[in-house]
């Protein structure tokens, strides 16, 4: 189990075409994410951390190189539901309240009524929205709304846990509780989560793993194992450690923004 | 009301909509007032017209005149009223099937627009110059060829009823969220449960402003589909005769455009009255 692969992208490039030329989003990435891990991407905008992500889900084609979920190809991961994602904006269909947006991919999946209720409800009890089943996105907080996100991409049990800046439209306050909340979720199943951010801090409180990528075209620059304790926990922003992850990230962010210049 | 203090540290009320909400005879009485005031305003300005320019009873019959003619009676001793109102049906059949024809073959043409672009760039231009075929033209070939009845009304009004809502709804599933394509794509739905469960939806806000449109376009399809010699009842009928008698009694083709109206008005009203039933179809979900 320890072992298996969760994710592996080798020697993946993705290359868009554009009206004026062609532009090198991701270039030449290898990454090997074993099951379990917590790995953070951060870079500069544009950076093509995003397409990285949207690759592994099969949103987007690599122009070369392949990428496994789970040891299947990206496709095929896919058709198989081996992964949710869960993007910035919550994405709720406005009209659905949360219950039956929160039981959406069970319904298209062809679960039974009784059983994506009950599995929903699980859901939207662990994410603290108990009592809001009934509430339409539009009556809920930013905050909340993406809870509900989370919720539905944890209904069907998935291996692994694609997540796009998922906080990055939220005030601080809400982000960090968001952060022990998730972090919290996460010790019942044990996903794999990729999961890319703006935040340095995010990362490393958040992250076994945290992939510093240069501006475009998007490379790997750095490789960091973030050695805090296993249960990550408000204090843990305290730790001397985590400063010095902090800004060690940060010298290599700022590295990364003045190569992309010169 | 209810207030739950939630995780993140914002109050929500959970109940406050439902408290804000004005009961519904309170409204009813409001639109019923708003409505009455409505036609007291028409009825001061045409008399005002009539009377300032000095137009004669033929001219320009007064308003309370044409009134009265709703009451009078026809040759065959009927209520003219109720003769209208028998023969509004006749006609709103016609607006009505045409209406679900038009409705089902734009909706699909909208689709079809939306989900490909080689049948956008071959059917498009098409739809457009149907659109500019003057439809009083080439209605009495249409009753040439299904006779006058309810099929040539059908088809009428389906032709002028069809655009709105193959427009609207091609441009509503054209604006559909991409991360919410994306998100059913990540669940591996298939085009049709996509298609059903999420863009048909979002899109189902402007696929209604397209089919009030055409609400009260059928009505007016129905009628020209009436006019070619030929047909028996409908408003059509009424007004083509109405013309031949103008002289004599001009209420009765006042009293027939008003008769127009209120089909419009209700079948325009039936569109309205099932948007607000459909939740998706709000223009705003609250």
């Amino acid at each position: 189990m320890h072992e298996a692969t969760g994710l592996k992208a080798n020697r993946v490039s993705k290359v868009f075409a554009t009206p004026t030329g062609e532009l090198r989003a991701v270039d030449d990435v290898s990454v090997d994410i074993p099951r379990g891990q917590f790995v953070s991407i951060i870079g500069p905008s544009g950076c093509g951390k995003s397409t990285l992500l949207r690759m592994f889900a099969d949103l987007e084609r690599p122009t070369s190189g392949e990428l496994l979920v789970n040891g299947l190809d990206a496709a095929e991961a896919r058709a198989q539901r081996q992964y949710a994602f869960v993007f910035q904006a919550p994405t709720l269909l406005p009209w659905k309240n949360v219950l039956k947006n929160v039981a959406l991919p069970l319904k298209i999946m062809g679960a039974d009524k009784t059983s994506r209720i009950e599995t929903a409800q699980e859901m939207i009890k662990m994410v603290g929205l108990e009592g809001f089943e009934n509430q339409l996105p539009w009556q809920l907080s930013g905050g909340m709304q993406q809870r509900v996100s989370i919720a539905r991409a944890l209904t069907v049990r998935p291996p692994a846990l694609f997540m796009d800046e998922p906080f990055g439209a939220l005030d601080e306050i809400t982000r960090d509780r968001m952060n022990l909340e998730l972090a919290a979720l996460r010790r019942f199943d044990h996903q794999t989560v990729l999961f890319i951010t703006h935040s340095i801090s995010e990362a490393v409180f958040l992250s076994d793993r945290v992939l510093v990528m240069s501006a475009r075209p998007g490379r790997v620059i750095a490789d960091l194992t973030i050695d805090l304790p296993e249960v990550r926990t408000a204090e843990i922003r305290q730790d001397p450690r985590f400063f010095g992850y902090v800004s060690d990230i940060r010298g290599r962010l700022v590295d990364a923004y003045n190569t992309a210049k010169a | 009301m209810a207030v739950a203090d939630t995780a993140d540290g914002t109050l929500a009320s959970t109940d406050a909509p439902v408290l804000t909400r004005v009961p519904w005879w309170r409204s009813a009485l409001g639109s019923l007032a708003r409505g009455t005031a409505a036609i007291a305003l028409i009825v001061v300005v045409w008399e005002a017209i009539r009377i300032i320019f000095g137009f004669d009873e033929v001219t320009m019959p007064s308003a309370f005149d044409i009134a009265a003619h709703f009451f009078s009676e026809t040759s065959q001793g009927q209520v003219y009223w109720m003769f209208l109102l028998e023969n509004m049906l006749v006609t709103a059949k016609g607006a009505v099937l045409g209406l679900i024809l038009g409705v089902i073959t734009g909706v699909l043409v909208g689709i079809a627009i939306a989900q490909s672009r080689y049948i956008r760039s071959a059917l498009l231009p098409l739809v457009v110059a149907a659109q500019t075929i003057p439809i009083v033209a080439i209605a009495p070939a249409v009753v040439l060829f299904l006779g006058t009845g309810t099929a040539s009304k059908t088809v009428v009004a389906g032709f002028l009823t069809f655009f709105p809502v193959a427009v609207t709804t091609a441009r509503g599933l054209q604006a559909v969220p991409a991360d919410s394509v994306s998100l059913l794509r990540t669940y591996n739905a298939s085009t049709f449960t996509l298609l059903g469960s999420v863009k048909l939806p979002f899109a189902l806000p402007l696929i209604f402003v397209g089919l009030e449109t055409s609400a009260a376009f059928s009505v007016v399809g129905a009628i020209v589909a009436e006019l070619p010699f030929g047909s028996k009842d409908g408003l059509g009928v009424i007004i083509l005769s109405s013309w031949q008698f103008y002289t004599i009694q001009p209420e009765s083709l006042y009293c027939t455009v008003i008769a127009t109206c209120v089909l419009g008005a209700l079948i325009v009203g039936a569109i309205r009255l099932a948007a607000r039933l459909i939740p998706a179809a709000r223009q705003q979900h609250r």
